[in-house]
């Protein structure tokens, strides 16, 4: 089973967007959980990587409730207090402590799902979501992609160059050895990347992007939009309508441009059926969640834990939406099975690129 | 095919021009070698064929280049990429995705190519070089050869008319360099494809290429065929054979070594060797300061090393040789405990390091890894060679020398208070090579410490390892550089897929070996004559 990585863009973006809106931390589980399970199912990641993303995980959660409890000093459950020092003096609360853990969840879960994309759709496919309009934004994409695995395998090479050098890391400042080298090197490789990209073709000529008549319209647009945004909020519909049409503007120079890109596709991956189900539970899930329905219990998906700790409320119309998103997840469990059935499952990723060979 | 006219060019905030006053003209299906010392604007010069210099660089420029009459400065990258494939130095640099299929397709796909042409051109592509199996797997998992017949491959799918190579074969052992150059000689003859490469080993692409352009700080000094040129090269600059045959004023002179047997009417010299190169251990006296026995190592299943057994003794120099993924960089990373062995044991003094802390074995072992840049980090150089004794918690005081004057050895003097990332690329070595001896070790291991050296930086590296060979340093040296071994090492070991299948003294190692051997052991096989001044000493006047 492979959607589209349009689809999958849909997806990613509904799942971020609901981490970032509900902030109770049952939802941002369940959030967390769908795009942990969507990686199980349509990515392959070797031990190290989920070994890190847990590291990652729980430096961020220890991180945020420290960060809270030494910075916000409000809640009926005191564990000790700190003499009156600038910024953390005073008590420490359970409840900061709480909310800490409350953020902690929500970033975790953001992370998740941008790796599911990462590690879900192939580099290949992510470079071509960026419309064609905005080549350049491709190198940014594709560097950002590669950041991490890279950074990795350089981190861990100039640590056994250090280890050899007889640095032991031990203090904050016992980093620098690390730190400069990799920070250095990172913006080496980035520059490398992308003259290889250039010296292969992949740039926008600065005659094909810089249409005088295109620039003055671009800045005309957005300033209409810019005007129309601060009328919406002041006066309503006439700025909205203002709003729209520096908006359609600046979509029709995006096309345009885009058109004058001339790019094919090695391998195409179709859409199907699957893909406009899955776009459509995503979106289905997020009209049911943002929109103010009389049914769905929307103060649940706020969560303050002051002054008094106490449990999130969990709401089963928000969870019944929240499961739409599970779509992807259930058609993965499927294929497992049956590909399971049939063949090894290290060949997954092999077969699928042969299917569509094969497909054409 | 190439003309460029009056070029010069400087990068920005640059003191002096990288080019000047460079004109030449490059004719359709030549095979260009382009060299000249580190840092005298070989890659420059690459770089604006395809317009990377000045529209992805920057900088001031002069001049013309054409290119399949294309003004290379006019329209820049994008419209040269399907006229000049770029294949730069290090393949991991211009790798843009993660699977090869998709790697080969990614400048395809820019050039608006159709799909059934594309899958043609992949295919067709994937057959020559070789890569047909590899199709689906992660760039990631293949080789230093195999991600350098990837970068050329990547390239070639455009079916460019010129093929500019920077340094292709640095870091490929000597067979897999031999059939990359093969494989672009076929290109070049079949194709009509134009090749301009840079190369620092002359040995490894002067038989194969017509015209040397050399530069030297940024203008073009020589630029004749191959065979004139390598006659008005500076000797020390040049391949073994151009320079025992410039000694004996051999007319013409000869590029490859059945050219030189020729010239030197040797066919009653030649002895020939056993063709087993199973060799037993050199006889060597005194107590081996490094010692490992039966080791063995795996990355997960796929087992690396498979009982390698050695010994390096004081002021021993002894090389490691192998082919790519042979385990070399492995078994060093074992010896100074920054990997762990499944089984067997090292030895340094005798006493076992098993277990013990890489920086403490790193006071008595140095090791040089590939990349030096992994291990600069200061302000400057001096504070480099400090830090390190800090980490030891050694001071100045406690070394028979002082940081000055291990600067001097490394005639880094003049650069003691430079920041070290702006030093150039042998200057950088010398650096991190100061950084992991100011302990003054016993040992020093050196992972393919002359790559991208010319041959004045690597005759330096020479002297000053002789140097400290006569205080009783042994070395161990990694390297695919034949010539370097043959010069440099008293001793050498094969390493092959993790075994040690030949050890012993450097002639009868290299003229046994089939891969690793140096020029002048093909022309005199059997003869133990490995360099110039061997020959030369050798057989004097019966060939004069």
């Amino acid at each position: 089973m492979r959607f589209n990585s349009r689809a999958w863009m849909v997806w990613v973006l509904v799942v971020a967007f609901l981490a970032m809106f509900a902030r109770n931390p049952l939802y941002s589980i369940i959030l967390l959980a769908l795009s942990l399970l969507a990686i199980q199912y349509y990515a392959r990641i070797e031990s190290p990587v989920r070994s890190m993303f847990l590291q990652i995980s729980l430096g961020i959660l220890l991180f945020s409730a420290i960060y809270h409890a030494l910075f916000i000093h409000i809640g009926d459950h005191v564990l000790f207090e700190l003499p009156q020092w600038p910024l953390i003096g005073g008590i420490i609360t359970v409840e900061a402590i709480a909310d800490g853990f409350r953020n902690g969840l929500v970033l975790i879960a953001l992370i998740a799902t941008f790796m599911a994309l990462n590690t879900i759709v192939p580099s290949r496919e992510l470079v071509r979501l960026v419309p064609a309009a905005f080549q350049d934004l491709a190198v940014v994409v594709l560097i950002a992609i590669t950041y991490v695995p890279e950074t990795r395998r350089h981190l861990r090479r100039i640590r056994e160059a250090q280890a050899i050098r007889g640095h032991r890391p031990r203090g904050f400042r016992d980093w620098r050895p690390l730190i400069l080298p990799l920070l250095v090197g990172g913006l080496e490789r980035a520059m490398r990347l992308s003259e290889a990209m250039v010296a292969r073709g992949h740039v926008s000529e600065r005659a094909e992007n810089s249409r005088a008549p295109e620039r003055i319209l671009l800045i005309a647009g957005l300033f209409t939009a810019l005007i129309g945004w601060v009328m919406a909020i002041l006066w309503g519909v006439s700025g909205y309508i203002l709003l729209s049409l520096g908006g359609l503007v600046l979509v029709l120079i995006v096309v345009r441009k885009g058109r004058r890109v001339r790019r094919t596709s090695f391998v195409a991956v179709p859409w199907t059926a699957t893909d406009t189900i899955l776009v459509f539970t995503s979106l289905a899930a997020l009209i049911l969640v943002i929109a103010p329905w009389p049914v769905i219990g929307r103060l649940s998906l706020s969560y303050v834990p002051y002054p008094l700790l106490k449990m999130p409320e969990f709401h089963p119309l928000v969870g019944l939406a929240l499961i739409l998103l599970s779509f992807p997840i259930l058609m993965g469990m499927t294929t497992q099975r049956d590909h399971d059935r049939m063949t090894e499952p290290d060949q997954n990723a092999t077969s699928s690129r042969e299917g569509i060979r094969q497909a054409r | 095919m190439i003309e460029i006219k009056d070029l010069c060019y400087s990068y920005p905030k640059a003191e002096n021009p990288a080019l000047l006053d460079i004109t030449t003209h490059i004719e359709r299906g030549e095979f260009i070698l382009l060299a000249g010392p580190s840092g005298a604007g070989k890659s420059t010069f690459l770089r604006s064929l395809n317009g990377l210099v000045p529209h992805y660089s920057g900088g001031s420029v002069k001049g013309r280049v054409f290119v399949d009459g294309i003004d290379v400065f006019d329209k820049g990258p994008r419209r040269l990429s399907s006229v000049v494939g770029f294949v730069f130095q290090d393949p991991e640099a211009q790798n843009v995705l993660d699977v090869v299929e998709d790697e080969l397709a990614f400048g395809l796909e820019n050039a608006a190519v159709s799909s059934s042409q594309m899958h043609q051109r992949i295919d067709e592509v994937l057959n020559i070089l070789e890569l047909t199996d590899m199709r689906d797997r992660q760039i990631t998992t293949l080789s230093g050869g195999e991600r350098q017949r990837l970068a050329i491959a990547s390239v070639l799918v455009m079916k460019p008319k010129v093929i500019a190579l920077d340094e292709p074969t640095s870091q490929l052992d000597p067979q897999s360099a031999a059939d990359l150059l093969r494989f672009l000689v076929q290109l070049n003859d079949e194709w009509g494809l134009t090749v301009v490469m840079v190369e620092h080993r002359l040995e490894r692409v002067a038989r194969y290429a017509d015209r040397i352009l050399y530069l030297e700080n940024g203008r073009l000094t020589l630029d004749e065929p191959m065979e004139l040129g390598l006659a008005h090269l500076d000797p020390e600059g040049s391949p073994p054979l151009v320079r025992l045959s410039r000694t004996f004023g051999w007319d013409p002179m000869p590029l490859t070594t059945t050219e030189g047997s020729k010239q030197a009417g040797l066919a009653s010299l030649t002895i020939h060797t056993p063709e087993d190169s199973q060799e037993t251990l050199y006889p060597v006296s005194g107590d081996p300061l490094l010692r490992t026995r039966d080791l063995h190592f795996s990355y997960g299943n796929e087992a690396v090393l498979r009982g390698v057994t050695l010994e390096v003794r004081a002021g021993e120099a002894v090389a490691l040789v192998g082919k790519n993924g042979s385990g070399k960089s492995t078994l060093l990373k074992c010896l100074v405990g920054l990997l762990e062995p499944g089984r067997g044991d090292i030895w340094l003094q005798g006493e076992s390091i098993l277990g013990h802390d890489v920086s403490d074995i790193c006071q008595e072992v140095a090791f040089l890894p590939q990349n030096p840049d992994d291990l600069l980090f200061a302000e400057s150089v001096s504070e480099e060679l400090e830090i390190t004794l800090q980490n030891h918690h050694l001071n100045p005081a406690q070394l028979s020398r002082s940081p000055a004057e291990l600067l001097e050895r490394l005639e880094l003097s003049d650069y003691a208070e430079s920041y070290p990332r702006d030093l150039s690329v042998g200057q950088r070595q010398r650096v991190a090579l100061g950084a992991v001896v100011i302990p003054e070790p016993r040992i020093v291991l050196l992972d393919e410490p002359t790559r991208g050296l010319d041959y004045g930086a690597k005759r330096r590296l020479m002297d000053m390892w002789d140097q400290w060979r006569k205080e009783g340093v042994g070395f161990l040296l990694v390297t695919h550089d034949v010539e370097l071994v043959a010069r440099a090492c008293d001793r050498v070991l094969i390493l092959d897929q993790g075994v040690i299948v030949a050890d012993g003294p450097t002639a009868k190692v290299l003229d046994s070996s089939t891969i690793f051997r140096p020029q002048l052991s093909r022309l005199f096989p059997g003869s133990g004559w490995l360099t110039v001044n061997d020959a030369v000493d050798g057989i004097g006047d019966r060939l004069s």
